[in-house]
């Protein structure tokens, strides 16, 4: 394996005392020290391959990991919240022993498992994350949070390809959105960076492969390799080729040479208990609404194995939680476990360094909305749109840990990374203002990617900096890391 | 979407423009006189009718010749009847459930003759059947404007698929009547389906604090349907006051058991109310309602009022004139603000939508007076496969029965499921997206190829796969493309010449040119090269089929999906 500048660092911070890591003050400049010292030299990390899942909606962060020793959480959330002993098994959390201050949804099974390792596992989760001139909109959030800026711009690229160019990565697809339409935080108009985006290619059998050729069903090999070349013809001066066009016609071409590649490479042999999708095996719970997400998922991670890949993008739907949260939220956390547990097996079975990163574009109101009697038509017994969130990081290289989400008053491991601030009491909530009845952010939300940048995928400062469209803004957080939002958590 | 337009020019100049193309836009008719009659390019023709329609057919390319006919087109689809169905439509319609369709409840396990795959098919067999073209394109681009997702519906309103189905059914026979109409009865037509109210929980939206108020439906009416959010540093709406006020004036909102729409005063805020007060938009104040007058019809009464409060706003104006600009003239740059100006002067007191497509239709900006027609946008998913059929004349066969109908429609639902832009399905209320960018992709690439191929693969499969299909015939079309230009049929580049013209017309490189003849002398069986026109016992076929195989590698390339 190559010895690259994340060795260094996880080698510096495991030869940390651990008073030295468990002090806020201490921990974060020391972290930033390290990350100077170490901001040149060694080139990025070609073979680093990461996994992200967009919860689409803005999941809500405390019925995720639920703040139970805050005494106005089961108040302000009358209707909903969790506990450690609750009847119904949709409001049931479970105790992680690093924590006992805070409760994990009952249905993240295996995320509390790796949590309650020991040293905390390698789960990271970073809590009151979020936006702050947050509008509270799905589409301008999640636009923001994929683009990795702060200003909007409607036609912003995406902040996953940046990280392409300058990887080294011989992947023959460096990043890929497997979702239904190309995700943002894809998005490229560059050729040279430009993600692909998979989805419907592979069939649903058992064996899955692209069993047709490309473009003709049916046609000779010949005539095939004749249509590819035509589709793929550069001659781009035969007529004007407007706004998109061009991109249209880079994006034939390279294509044409992925999917003929893609038909060339070994099929993928689905496992159906590892991927419940075919209700084969043990998956009659699973609903069919969630078949598409384990066959995708599926396929990044053995474009990921494979090293087709470096990074593979997946979104799963449906957190916008107005109304009848609990419900939603059991099945979804269900379906997200079972993914983050068959790809952490997966992955970690390899010896590259992986990621998987869990992100959403806000988090929810701090009071419920309403009565969640079922039998009342009108009830709501959900949550609106907040700000602060949360997101997940789980991954060979990441420092086990539950950021922002302590309190001196709270017990906890001492050893355990507690983040850049204390958890604000719910009682502290504001009433009016940007975050109205919302959880104040504690981290920016582009802090994760610029550390995920720098520690994991082994970028520098200053190649961070150059990044086309978030090399200025990326490049400002690291510059002020006198400000606690933008101040790194050291979770990877 | 935030209103992408920078800076309006000076308004003495917005309103000379205006006044130029508006009367010009209401007046388009068949009588101009015989000066202004003047011949139109086949290219221009099919620049009108891929942006106006679902895609030309070669007869519209071969009988629309001169402007004034072009004019005489678009007059008649902007005039086209609110309810009914063309020649062209009808007899296929007939094969549908009669309309209006009952509305619930229903009894468990009756049998209505309609289910979600025939509330999908309807929309497909009109965008590729219908004479009434523009209206089934608004139709669409209201249904994502006002996007409801079936699944969520059904999930939301608890009283079955059924139900379910109606609710959207019948919200997208509304659209279809309004398409054309002002914004709006489009925006209360809307608010009061039971579609949006189940989709966005605004029959839980109750002021009474035992129940709970939700903000769902109130920020996406604001965001999504009318003022859009506006620039960071000047806000339509505040989060922490507008909000939750708008969430107040529209508590109440309730669906009757047979889902029409209904207001209840328990659950509707009566006090007084300040809405956008440090907003650009302009401020809207509720004086409250006393006890006596708290009744449902006043409830309404004050929602109404606020409905109209939000069509008068500019910053609505703006934003759908904008969307509108973005999908008829093209995506790849800003919004001309004058072309803005002029569709906003145009909107009058209620949106009136017959009128600003006037406008548009009138511009420059639109025809590109000034040269060749730019192609502008890359083309949904669903114009993309329905104009492929267009344009290669696939037929739906004659109207018999409902259900090989469906089944003849598989090869393009299918692409429109792989590609997630199935009618009434998507997951989120912004809709399928508009833009060009988001149209391509590899998967995309292979799905469309895929769709495509069809044309040449069901023709090589089993009887049961061919019903699978439109009926193409190939042969027949090229045949007369290749007449009409006085062209030779025995010559493989006069076939491709007219197989590639008819659908790009000068849009099309040498190479492009030269794979497609390639695919006329090529053994289709084999991939050795031979004559052309085949020779054997086998020569129709063997003809059919390498004319099927140059028309699918036609619609696999970039200018396919470019309109």
């Amino acid at each position: 394996m190559t010895f690259n500048r994340r060795d260094v660092l996880k080698a510096c911070l495991s030869a940390m005392p651990a008073a030295a890591l468990s002090s806020r003050s201490v921990s974060a400049a020391s972290l930033r020290a390290l990350q100077s010292a170490l901001a040149t030299g060694a080139p990025a990390n070609p073979l680093a391959r990461m996994l992200t899942i967009f919860l689409r909606g803005g999941n809500d962060s405390m019925n995720t990991i639920a703040p139970i020793a805050d005494p106005d959480y089961p108040t302000f959330r009358t209707n909903i919240s969790l506990s450690l002993g609750a009847s119904d098994p949709n409001r049931l959390c479970k105790r992680v022993p690093r924590y006992p201050a805070v409760g994990i949804h009952d249905k993240l099974d295996f995320l509390h498992g790796l949590m309650s390792q020991a040293g905390g596992g390698p789960v990271a989760v970073l809590h009151r994350i979020g936006n702050f001139e947050a509008e509270r909109s799905h589409f301008t959030e999640q636009h923001l949070v994929e683009t990795g800026l702060q200003q909007y711009l409607a036609s912003a690229e995406g902040w996953v390809p940046q990280l392409l160019p300058s990887l080294g990565s011989t992947a023959p697809m460096k990043a890929v959105s497997e979702s239904n339409r190309l995700m943002r935080m894809y998005l490229s108009s560059a050729a040279n960076k430009a993600a692909v985006h998979l989805q419907g290619v592979y069939d649903s059998n058992p064996v899955r492969n692209i069993d047709v050729p490309f473009a003709i069903p049916g046609t000779p090999e010949a005539l095939v390799a004749r249509a590819a070349r035509g589709v793929s013809d550069p001659n781009t001066t035969a007529y004007p080729l407007v706004g998109s066009g061009s991109y249209l016609r880079s994006n034939l071409r390279d294509s044409v040479d992925i999917l003929t590649g893609l038909r060339n490479a070994p099929p993928i042999t689905h496992d159906d208990v590892k991927y419940p999708a075919l209700n084969q095996g043990n998956a009659t719970w699973l609903l069919s609404k969630f078949k598409q997400f384990f066959l995708r998922l599926e396929e990044s991670i053995t474009f990921l194995n494979r090293g087709d890949s470096n990074i593979v993008g997946l979104e799963l739907g449906g957190f916008d939680t107005h109304k009848g949260q609990l419900v939603a939220q059991a099945e979804l956390f269900a379906v997200l476990d079972r993914a983050i547990k068959s790809a952490y097996d997966d992955l970690s079975a390899g010896s590259d360094p992986f990621l998987i990163l869990v992100v959403t574009e806000f988090g929810r109101t701090a009071r419920d909305n309403g009565d969640p009697d079922p039998m009342v038509l009108t009830a709501n017994a959900g949550t609106d749109h907040g700000v602060g969130g949360l997101c997940f990081a789980i991954g060979s290289t990441v420092n086990g840990g539950l950021y922002n989400m302590s309190h001196p008053s709270w017990p906890q491991d001492a050893a355990a990374p507690t983040g850049n601030a204390d958890w604000d009491f719910l009682a502290t909530t504001p009433s009016t203002g940007t975050f109205a009845n919302a959880l104040v952010p504690i981290t920016d939300f582009r802090v994760p990617f610029v550390e995920i940048a720098l520690n994991f995928f082994g970028f520098n400062a200053t190649e961070i900096g150059n990044f086309d469209s978030v090399g200025a803004e990326w490049g400002q957080i690291l510059a002020n890391q006198g400000l606690v939002r933008n101040q790194l958590l050291g979770f990877v | 979407m935030p209103v992408t337009s920078a800076s309006l020019r000076s308004p003495s100049a917005c309103r000379r423009f205006a006044n130029a193309v508006t009367p010009l836009a209401l007046t388009l008719t068949l009588g101009l006189d015989a000066a202004t009659a003047q011949s139109v390019s086949r290219e221009e023709v099919a620049h009108v009718l891929r942006h106006t329609s679902y895609g030309p057919t070669p007869t519209q390319l071969t009988n629309i010749t001169t402007e004034p006919l072009l004019q005489a087109h678009l007059t008649a689809q902007l005039n086209a009847p609110t309810t009914g169905y063309s020649a062209g439509a009808q007899p296929y319609m007939s094969l549908f459930a009669p309309e209006p369709l009952p509305p619930p409840p229903y009894t468990g396990g009756a049998n209505h003759g309609w289910d979600r795959e025939t509330l999908r098919a309807k929309q497909i067999v009109l965008a590729l059947t219908s004479d009434y073209q523009l209206r089934e394109l608004m139709t669409e681009f209201w249904e994502r404007h006002f996007s409801t997702g079936i699944d969520k519906v059904k999930a939301t309103a608890g009283t079955g698929e059924l139900a379910a189905v109606y609710y959207e059914w019948h919200e997208n026979d509304g659209f279809r009547q309004r398409a054309l109409g002002n914004f709006a009865d489009l925006l209360e037509w809307s608010m009061e389906s039971a579609a949006m109210r189940f989709y966005l929980d605004s029959n839980t939206n109750c002021s009474n604090p035992a129940r709970g108020l939700n903000e769902n439906y109130a920020r996406e009416v604001l965001e999504l349907h009318t003022l859009s959010p506006g620039p960071a540093a000047a806000p339509h709406y505040s989060n922490d006051v507008d909000i939750p006020m708008v969430t107040l004036i529209l508590s109440g909102m309730i669906v009757n058991q047979d889902g029409s729409p209904g207001y209840l005063a328990a659950c509707h805020d009566f006090g007084p109310k300040v809405v956008f007060a440090n907003s650009p938009v302009p401020q809207f104040n509720a004086p409250g309602v006393v006890p006596p007058f708290q009744t449902d019809l006043n409830a309404a009464r004050e929602m109404a009022l606020f409905r109209d409060h939000l069509v008068a706003a500019p910053q609505t104006q703006a934003f759908i004139c904008t969307k509108l600009i973005e999908y008829f003239v093209g995506d790849h740059q800003a919004v001309d603000p004058t072309l803005l100006t002029a569709c906003t002067n145009a909107w009058g007191a209620d949106g009136d939508i017959k009128a600003i497509l006037g406008v548009i239709f009138a511009s420059p900006q639109f025809r590109n007076a000034t040269g060749a027609p730019d192609w502008t946008r890359v083309s949904l998913p669903m114009t993309r496969v329905v104009s492929q059929a267009r344009i290669l004349e696939g037929s739906l066969g004659p109207a018999t029965l409902l259900d090989p109908l469906l089944v003849r429609l598989d090869r393009i639902t299918t692409a429109l499921d792989k590609i997630g832009g199935l009618p009434f399905a998507f997951p989120s209320p912004d809709g399928y997206p508009a833009e060009s960018e988001a149209q391509i992709g590899t998967s995309v690439t292979w799905i469309y190829g895929d769709y495509a191929g069809r044309i040449y693969a069901d023709a090589l499969a089993s009887p049961a796969d061919q019903a699978r299909n439109l009926i193409y015939d190939p042969v027949t079309l090229l045949q007369t493309e290749v007449a009409r230009r006085n062209l030779n049929f025995n010559l493989a580049g006069d076939v491709a010449l007219s197989g590639i013209e008819l659908q790009f017309h000068s849009r099309y490189s040498t190479a492009d040119l030269n794979t497609a003849t390639a695919f006329l002398t090529l053994d289709s069986q084999t991939g050795l090269p031979d004559v052309w026109p085949p020779t054997g016992p086998n020569a129709p076929t063997e003809q059919d089929h390498r004319c099927r195989l140059m028309l699918a590698f036609l619609n696999t390339i970039a200018q396919a999906s470019e309109k």
